[in-house]
């Protein structure tokens, strides 16, 4: 293999997959890569005659889909234990199920769906939109790891799901038995309408004994069936001692019944079982629709699964190696080796001599600290270097799970709008109670027991605050869902609220407003070591255990290069922030920044002592849209800070190049640094890469990555823009406020629904069938009010969907 | 009037029908996901054209 050594600034080329622009391509038969994953897929579709690909995908989309960027491993796939654990079998067919990444286009349902055709033992695979999983069936004893590598290489990160099964099956069967309780609700109401316009419209006699039969007969289904889930969360709520809307629906629909079949065989025309029929479908309905709209929770539970799959290495002494499996499977005493920048899953005993790990996430402190032998690791900690631990503590009793388990609690952890209003309807219930009471009483002492009764059932159905039960939580898994579609993904509710009141925005400079992907564009060698090293192996020595971006970048070019590199020593020192050290016999090797002629461009050198080895120039362009967005945001009355490590000299010729307006723009800042600024302020917004702003995150009231990887992401902040687009961050902060917006117009409306409801079956202007009906068209307003919403959201919203052709 | 006889228990039983339908579509599965199967129509497939009409393709 001949090396490729560009001599100057070449001219930047668009890769033939993703369209990205690349300095240093890869090049065969007239197409041009940017890397070798996105070679591998370019030729694998041509070789399966599925190029039809590029036709699916939006132009504008491509760079950002297709790119290929994690590698994750998946040899436990293969380990029968976890087999048996994730996989369903079925006559000889295995059936997986994952969670895929990056779903956004008709392209992706187009090619996911050809596996089959890329893999010789895949038999068929399916794509769900809403949940993004992918369900895949193949041939008994097939390859796991290869197929999960895969659809990865695709551009589709897969996470098995594991544990869910029976959740899913359980929330599958749930839903199926709703949707025919409203089903059948909806065909009885609609037919004992048809007899209660007889009986209102004057049939007397045995027409009137008839109709009334045959409505009662009709009613049966419904009272008995469809209206199950009010009398069992009636029951239980009655059961715990607490009061919930489902008690005086349960109660109106029993008496309405018992009444109504009491005056049917008296031969009155007193009946109510058209009232209680709509009432139920309406309700039931109503509910239905809410829950739609949540089974966003259900990819929480998702989540859940992807942050808990990270994959260590365990060690089989009967095989004497170490075998990657996921950290689920893990067990007290087990000795597991963990990759440099991988966070550690379990608390564990150190069995290196010694090692520096970084505790940000954990204690808050910045600079990474010194463990030693047979010291305890907690969970979370992030290992600088590669090392070899032995559990502790089991999963359940470890910090980072219970940090997960939080997170997971947190999704459905309700904002305070949303427990305002729960204690609102609470109260409601209560007083709509004693009034209908109250009136009851007043009829009765009068004589009037039938129009005390009437007036009950009206009272009651009508101050039933579905409305305001519905109110905030609709509206919220509306937003949500929005954001997801728009690659935001907010870990809980109550962070949506928040982020309607952020008035500081702090933003990170590397990889928040530059693209965070360096590129080598130069590479000048001036000479050898004294041991005859090249600089491209001593570059690759000193970078091969730091994760920072331009580490990536130096390290991208190296493996570009099809190098085979030695082992040269363990003697490098990472610094959080700082570029690496090393010593060979004495000499210091290093890189060191040089001042640049503009700020997209970081010339390094490589140094052995003081003597040059080589020159080296990276770039990392601005984000296209980050001047716009930074003026959008400046306009809409927010402070925009700039937080950087790099130095105050580059921080400010960025700013004065690129003509920002920033209101304070500070270089030369450690994350403890940029934690303590951002406390000086209230009502912020943090905005970083992930990997060093964790103790920022921690004191600011809003956190959001915008660059990295999702589990890293969804573990350090409250947001995860999982595209490197800015303009995502006004996106979220529009679709919060408007969210809030809606959910006010909601609440307004529903109370003073309520309050003027119960003013008119008092007086006896409504009876209890209206007020079947209007109850439950007051949720469905709501609904339609949260369906409307505002026209910012619905552009936004139909502008993310599917029909991108 | 004597039509209601035949009438009511005819459009009760056809109203069965409907619910006994809806029913068993429920559990076909036909309601689980409703946005993917209506995207898959859309797509085309060019591979399809390409075996039923042969070599013809090719040779351009």
């Amino acid at each position: 293999m001949e090396l490729v050594q560009p001599e100057s600034l070449k001219a930047a080329v668009e890769c033939s997959h993703c369209h990205e622009k690349t300095f240093q391509p890869l090049t065969k038969n007239d197409h041009h890569f940017c890397c070798q994953g996105c070679q591998f897929v370019y030729e694998l579709l041509q070789k399966n005659q599925l190029n039809d690909f590029y036709d699916y995908i939006p132009e504008e989309d491509r760079a950002n889909s297709l790119k290929n960027v994690k590698e994750k491993k998946f040899e436990y796939l293969n380990l029968s234990e976890y087999k048996n654990k994730w996989l369903t079998k079925e006559n000889e067919i295995e059936v997986g199920l994952f969670f895929v990444e990056g779903i956004h286009c008709i392209a992706c349902l187009w090619i996911l769906e050809k596996l089959d055709q890329l893999h010789p033992s895949i038999i068929s695979s399916r794509l769900n939109f809403e949940e993004s999983t992918l369900t895949i069936s193949a041939k008994e004893n097939s390859n796991w790891e290869e197929i999960a590598n895969l659809i990865q290489k695709i551009g589709y990160p897969p996470h098995p799901l594991t544990d869910e099964s029976d959740l899913r099956a359980k929330k599958q069967s749930e839903d199926k038995s709703l949707l025919i309780k409203i089903g059948i609700a909806a065909a009885c109401a609609m037919n004992i309408m048809l007899y209660s316009i007889s009986i209102y419209s004057g049939a007397k006699g045995d027409f009137l004994l008839k109709f009334n039969l045959i409505n009662t007969f009709l009613s049966l289904p419904v009272v008995f069936f469809s209206a199950i889930p009010f009398y069992k969360s009636a029951f239980s709520a009655i059961k715990n001692k607490i009061i919930n809307i489902d008690i005086p629906i349960a109660l109106a629909i029993i008496l309405g019944f018992t009444l109504s079949v009491f005056n049917t065989l008296q031969g009155s025309d007193q009946t109510y079982f058209d009232a209680i029929a709509t009432l139920v479908f309406l309700v039931l309905f109503s509910r239905f629709v809410l829950k739609k709209a949540q089974s966003f929770s259900q990819r929480g539970n998702n989540l859940q699964s992807i942050i808990e799959s990270q994959v260590v290495g365990k060690y089989n002494a009967q095989r004497d190696l170490y075998e990657n499996v996921p950290s689920s499977t893990i067990k007290v005493g087990d000795i597991i080796k963990i990759e440099a920048s991988q966070s550690i899953p379990v608390n564990s005993l150190l069995v290196n001599t010694q090692a520096k790990f970084q505790t940000a996430a954990i204690t808050g402190e910045a600079y990474p600290k010194t463990y030693y032998k047979n010291d305890e690791i907690l969970s979370g900690f992030i290992a600088n270097e590669e090392v070899t631990l032995q559990c502790l503590k089991d999963r359940e009793a470890s910090y980072l799970y219970q940090m997960f388990r939080k997170v997971k609690e947190n999704w459905s952890n309700k904002s305070p709008v949303t427990q305002l209003s729960d204690k609102a309807s609470k109260y409601l219930v209560i007083a709509s109670f004693t009034l209908a009471l109250s009136t009851l009483l007043y009829f009765i002492v009068h004589g009037q027991a039938m129009v005390g009764i009437n007036r009950f059932l009206a009272i009651i159905v009508i101050t039933c605050p579905c409305a305001l039960g519905l109110a905030t939580p609709l509206m919220f898994a509306k937003g949500l869902n929005i954001a997801t579609k728009n690659g935001i993904l907010i870990k809980e509710q109550a962070t949506l609220e928040k982020l309607s009141h952020v008035k500081n925005i702090f933003l990170d400079k590397t990889g928040t407003l530059t693209e965070g992907n360096f590129q080598v564009v130069n590479w000048d060698v001036k000479g050898r070591s004294k041991d005859g090293f090249s600089s491209f192996e001593l570059a690759h020595w000193l970078q091969k255990n730091s994760n920072h971006p331009i580490a990536a970048g130096i390290k991208n070019y190296l493996s570009n290069l099809n190098l085979q590199f030695k082992e040269i020593s363990n003697e490098v020192e990472n610094l959080l922030n700082s570029s690496p050290v090393g010593k060979i016999s004495g000499s210091i090797y290093k890189f060191e920044s040089l001042p640049s002629k503009n700020s997209s461009e970081h010339p390094l050198v490589l140094k052995e002592d003081d003597k040059v080895l080589a020159e080296i120039i990276l770039t990392d362009p601005i984000k296209k849209d980050a001047r716009e967005e930074v003026e959008f945001l400046r306009l809409q009355n927010l402070n925009i800070h700039l937080l950087s490590g790099d130095t105050q000299q580059r921080v400010n010729d960025f700013k004065s190049t690129n003509l920002f307006n920033f209101k304070n723009a500070l270089g030369d800042l450690d994350p403890a640094q940029k934690a303590l600024y951002v406390s000086n302020y209230d009502e912020t917004l943090m905005i970083g890469d992930g990997v060093n702003d964790t103790i920022a995150f921690s004191k600011a009231d809003v956190s959001a990555t915008i660059h990295g990887s999702l589990e890293i992401g969804l573990n350090a902040s409250d947001i995860y823009f999982s595209k490197p687009e800015l303009s995502l961050i006004s996106k979220a902060i529009m679709i919060s406020k408007e969210t809030m917006k809606v959910i006010k117009r909601n609440l307004i409306f529903s109370l003073a629904y309520n309050i003027i409801g119960a003013g008119l079956a008092i007086a006896g202007l409504i009876g209890p069938l209206f007020a079947a009906i209007f109850m439950p068209i007051s949720s469905l307003t709501v609904t339609l009010s949260c369906i409307i919403s505002t026209k910012y959201l619905n552009e936004i919203n139909r502008k993310e969907t599917l029909w991108k052709l | 009037m004597e039509a209601i006889i035949f009438l009511i228990p005819l459009a009760l039983i056809l109203g069965s029908v409907f619910v006994a339908l809806f029913i068993w579509a429920t559990h076909d599965h036909q309601f689980d996901d409703l946005t993917t199967p209506a995207s898959r129509i859309l797509i085309e497939d060019k591979n399809i054209n390409l075996k039923t009409e042969g070599l013809k393709d090719e040779s351009k």
